[in-house]
């Protein structure tokens, strides 16, 4: 039986799929839900991701894949945690550090968890696919890209690969992140140039309206002062440029520091920064609708496509 | 407290966690029988769990609970300490 409804037209997602079901049989009934929603304009896009992953992932998909049990059962114990305290278990860059960002072969499991987290977590899929397919296509031609966090590049990648798009800038505070995003880009046979540069979102002193595009997906939670970033973004940007935020509220995770409990809080945050919000669009875990994840304060992926006026 | 007790009160816990006051528990009940069973609700079912019989509960003892039955007996080892 395949892991999912129509798994043979799209062999990368089905092998993503058998190797995770391979490290953890009892994930099936997940997998089902988050791959079986059966939107197949939708499968066939996320197809285009499970390539760029599995090129990422080269022979060790099946270490990827136990390494993503494995990040699913650290970011389990932060949910128990989050459930009994109502908090995130750290609050200080400094415990982040202390705990994860400093230990290289936990951020190494962590990292190669997370970027299956991308294919295999129907809000993380969503995320990108709203990327992809809406938020680069509205950017101006000839449009100058920044991304803050660029990561494992799966986001970076579609950026570089948009032939409207004239210039790519990275920033990130870990210059051994931005040596992984490079390496990430080579594996997905990027040759054009990205300024990879070291920079961190809440101190920078940018050039202003330097950009007419900034993706910033999955950073705010990890920083102390997520209204100084935005400030930052918001400087960066050019008038008319837009920006796509992904900010997830009640998403306990080892280093997730800055805490948002309602979608609103978000979008107060944002408006209140002066950006005008072309599109708010609250995604709940697999599985789940987003009645019940506000109900029960699930994590909700809030994003984001604001423009500078 | 004994078991049948522990299985009444937990009746009541999983009634309010899924919001379904028919639900009726057996000790073979799984994760399959009952709608919205999920990785999050679970969560949500086992602190309901800890705050109903004022017990503690680690990760690694509710992570491969395959029933109500083993729940039933978790409860049971800790209620009596």
């Amino acid at each position: 039986m395949s892991a999912f409804p129509g798994a043979q037209e799209f062999p990368h997602l089905a092998a993503i799929a058998a190797a995770t079901l391979q490290a953890w049989p009892e994930h099936e009934k997940f997998i089902r839900v988050s791959l079986g929603n059966g939107d197949r304009g939708f499968l066939s896009r996320l197809e285009n991701v499970a390539t760029d992953v599995v090129a990422l992932t080269g022979d060790e998909l099946d270490v990827f894949a136990r390494d993503y049990r494995w990040t699913c059962e650290i970011v389990r114990e932060e949910q128990f945690y989050f459930a009994r305290h109502k908090k995130y278990r750290r609050s200080t860059l400094e415990e982040a550090i202390r705990d994860v960002y400093g230990n290289a072969p936990y951020m190494s499991r962590y990292v190669n968890g997370l970027l299956l987290t991308q294919v295999l977590w129907l809000n993380h899929a969503q995320a990108m696919d709203i990327y992809r397919d809406k938020f680069l296509p509205g950017n101006r031609e000839g449009y100058e890209h920044l991304e803050v966090g660029p990561g494992h590049g799966l986001f970076l990648v579609s950026a570089a690969r948009d032939p409207r798009c004239a210039g790519l800038t990275a920033w990130d505070v870990s210059p051994s992140s931005l040596e992984s995003t490079r390496r990430a880009l080579r594996k997905m046979k990027v040759v054009r140039p990205v300024a990879m540069e070291e920079a961190e979102i809440c101190s920078v002193d940018p050039k202003p309206d330097a950009f007419d595009s900034i993706m910033c997906s999955e950073v705010l939670e990890h920083t102390e002062h997520p209204h100084k970033a935005l400030d930052n973004i918001f400087r960066v940007l050019r008038p008319g440029g837009q920006l796509f935020l992904n900010i997830p509220v009640n998403s306990p995770a080892p280093d997730h520091i800055s805490l948002w409990r309602k979608p609103g809080e978000v979008q107060s945050m944002v408006e209140n920064k002066g950006f005008v919000i072309e599109e708010f669009i609250a995604l709940p875990p697999t599985g789940q609708t987003l009645q019940d994840a506000l109900k029960h304060d699930f994590d909700i992926s809030c994003i984001i496509i604001a423009s500078k006026p | 407290m004994d078991k049948m007790n522990i299985q009444s009160v937990l009746q009541e816990v999983f009634q309010d966690v899924f919001d379904d006051p028919s639900i009726v528990i057996t000790r073979a009940t799984t994760a399959s029988d009952v709608e919205g069973w999920d990785s999050f609700n679970h969560v949500r079912l086992i602190v309901a769990v800890e705050e109903r019989f004022k017990i503690g509960l680690s990760t690694a003892e509710v992570a491969d609970l395959r029933n109500v039955g083993e729940l039933i007996d978790l409860v049971g080892s800790h209620v009596r300490t």
